[in-house]
């Protein structure tokens, strides 16, 4: 009767370590997964906007940036999918969503628009010429199918603001 | 083996078990600091990325202004602090104020946050890491004579965490320096 009563406190004790490891380790992969992706995004984002002579058709949801390239510009198009909660960087524009997808799980996400002076512009394609600046946020959240017995892990970022920097002030 | 017979007794005694079990529990309490700390290093990770884009921030303002305004910010160091209506403010500081953050868009003393003539309503980094409230993050602003005429300025993001369980608080810092030249030349170092 000792013996047995050891023997199950031990396997009770050994069992309940593996679940904590076990979901802990996910959780960290989940984490992993997430920061990774973020700082991607980031630094692409900043790569491009720095880059970029012109911007057009900015939304809180999309934007398309003229990149120089070696044969000329390019655009590139930022575009963020509601239903699927993506992020797609579409270089070369021939169709959003076909490009793979930046960020995932998205539950929400934002483009801000500045002028040189650090306003925000509400509305956008009024103040098209005095956008100098581009920040973007997100908050993606892992889905509640990972682990039932835990909260879904919420990232949420703010990106700095990024200067246009070979966009002119005037046209 | 060939040569033993087991008998009625043999088997393991209860300090075999008592052995095996206390060498289980240190290989298991090992293992669960080990998944701890990845979890504070991985939290970490997440506030350097914070950090980062709040350096990030500040010398992109930066790099938007004039020589004018360069040259005119104080020698030394300011720190973000709250607003005071006695502090003389320079264009690119920032300040808090009734829980909303502001950045000097003019030169002034004595000018409420409510005047967008002298101050724009700041939303970066800085201003929304209220979503980490395991960490308050700080930043200050060293403005030194650099070589060859340059403005040297070093731009320190500190935050303050306390691992849940644990008494000592841990202090974090991510330092980057940037030079700025008349003739917009620049040139950006970073550290932790």
């Amino acid at each position: 009767m000792v013996g047995m009563t050891l023997a199950l406190i031990v396997m009770a004790a050994v069992i309940s370590c593996f679940v904590f490891l076990s979901r802990n380790l996910a959780r960290l992969q989940i984490q992993q997964k997430f920061e990774s992706q973020g700082r991607r995004a980031l630094l692409i984002f900043s790569q491009d906007v720095r880059m970029a002579t012109a911007i057009s058709t900015p939304t809180t949801e999309s934007v398309s940036l003229s990149v120089v390239t070696p044969t000329g510009t390019t655009n590139v198009v930022y575009n963020y999918d509601f239903t699927s909660g993506t992020l797609t960087r579409t270089p070369g524009f021939s169709g959003v969503g076909t490009s793979p997808a930046m960020l995932i799980n998205l539950t929400s996400f934002s483009f801000t628009y500045y002028d040189v002076f650090g306003h925000p512009y509400p509305l956008l394609t009024n103040y098209l010429i005095g956008i100098k600046q581009v920040s973007m946020s997100f908050n993606a959240r892992s889905s509640a199918t990972w682990n039932l017995t835990q909260p879904p892990f919420n990232y949420q970022v703010n990106s700095a603001r990024v200067i246009l920097r070979n966009k002119p002030l005037l046209p | 083996m060939t040569g033993q017979r087991l008998t009625k007794h043999s088997g393991f005694t209860l300090v075999d078990v008592m052995m095996g079990a206390t060498i289980l529990v240190v290989g298991l309490v090992g293992l669960i600091e080990a998944v701890l700390i990845g979890s504070e290093m991985q939290a970490t990770a997440r506030r350097q990325t914070t950090a980062s884009q709040i350096v990030s921030n500040e010398i992109e303002l930066l790099r938007l202004q004039d020589w004018a305004t360069i040259s005119a910010l104080p020698a030394g160091t300011t720190s973000l602090a709250a607003w005071n209506g006695a502090t003389l403010y320079h264009i690119t500081d920032l300040v808090s104020f009734g829980g909303s953050w502001f950045r000097c868009i003019a030169s002034n003393t004595g000018q409420s946050t409510a005047n967008l003539s002298y101050w724009a309503i700041y939303s970066g980094p800085i201003a929304s890491t209220g979503i980490d409230s395991a960490a308050t993050f700080g930043v200050s602003r060293t403005v030194a004579t650099g070589p060859n005429g340059l403005v040297e300025m070093t731009f320190t993001v500190t935050w303050v965490t306390k691992p849940s369980g644990s008494p000592v608080s841990r202090t974090y810092t991510r330092i980057a320096t940037a030079y700025f030249g008349q003739y917009g030349l620049n040139l950006t170092y970073r550290r932790t």
